[in-house]
């Protein structure tokens, strides 16, 4: 019962965070452009196909292997970030991950928060070996997948920011 | 093909890419693929480019052989 109170009240405060987020967005980050939009819906669609192999391999692998390889569940989490990532991936690459008006300082740090709480807790998880359990990756293995997700994207990010900035320099 | 007209004519009025950008509501990059010939614009965005550089369509937009 405790456990189900606890995840309702995350859930709940999870929920308050995005609609403040959303609501300070819609008020100060402006819209995307058209070029944007039209990038994002390409974007989604290669995350939707991605998605979409994945989970044929994922159904593959399940078929064909002997034994399970991860817990159920863990496979589809998996699907999540691949799906997150090429999304992500994408739209930085195409300068369409942000509005004309919001600035990407607020993002890097909230990603470079989010990967050393992440990295915290993934260390702990390898000091405990909680990743397998009889040959079986667990649960305890998407905080490490969410952990590279992030620092990906946090890494796209400042290579599009400094790396891509010189390249780009008006003309 | 690059629109070297549209560059022409922002830098006549001495405008960078940020600013006709910032006049026409999208963002540096847009503008750049713009006049990189990587993007075609809405009719909806070359007339905002227009009123911005108080250019034409045609003057701007329309390709000559």
């Amino acid at each position: 019962m405790t456990d189900y109170l606890s995840f309702a009240v995350a859930a709940a405060v999870i929920l308050v965070i995005v609609i403040l987020v959303w609501r300070y967005q819609k008020k100060n980050g402006g819209a995307f452009d058209e070029r944007q939009a039209l990038l994002r819906g390409n974007a989604y669609k290669r995350a939707f196909f991605a998605v979409t192999i994945y989970c044929v391999l994922h159904a593959l692998i399940v078929l064909f292997s002997e034994k399970p390889v991860m817990e159920d569940g863990v496979g589809m989490m998996m699907a999540m970030f691949v799906g997150v990532t090429v999304f992500a991936l994408d739209c930085i690459h195409h300068d369409a991950f942000f509005t004309a008006k919001q600035t990407p300082g607020g993002y890097i740090l909230l990603l470079a928060v989010n990967i050393v709480t992440q990295g915290v807790g993934t260390a702990a998880k390898i000091r405990n070996g909680a990743f397998l359990r009889n040959g079986v990756l667990t649960m305890a293995c998407v905080q490490p997948a969410c952990l590279a997700v992030f620092t990906v994207i946090l890494i796209a990010l400042l290579v599009r920011r400094y790396g891509g900035s010189r390249a780009e320099a008006e003309e | 093909m690059k629109n070297l007209r549209l560059k022409a004519a922002r830098a006549a009025k001495d405008m960078s890419q940020q600013a006709l950008a910032d006049a026409v509501n999208v963002s540096r990059q847009t503008v750049s693929a713009i006049e990189k010939g990587d993007y075609n614009p809405t009719i909806k965005l070359c007339i905002a480019i227009c009123k911005a550089l108080d250019k034409t369509l045609d003057e701007l937009f329309w390709e000559v052989d």
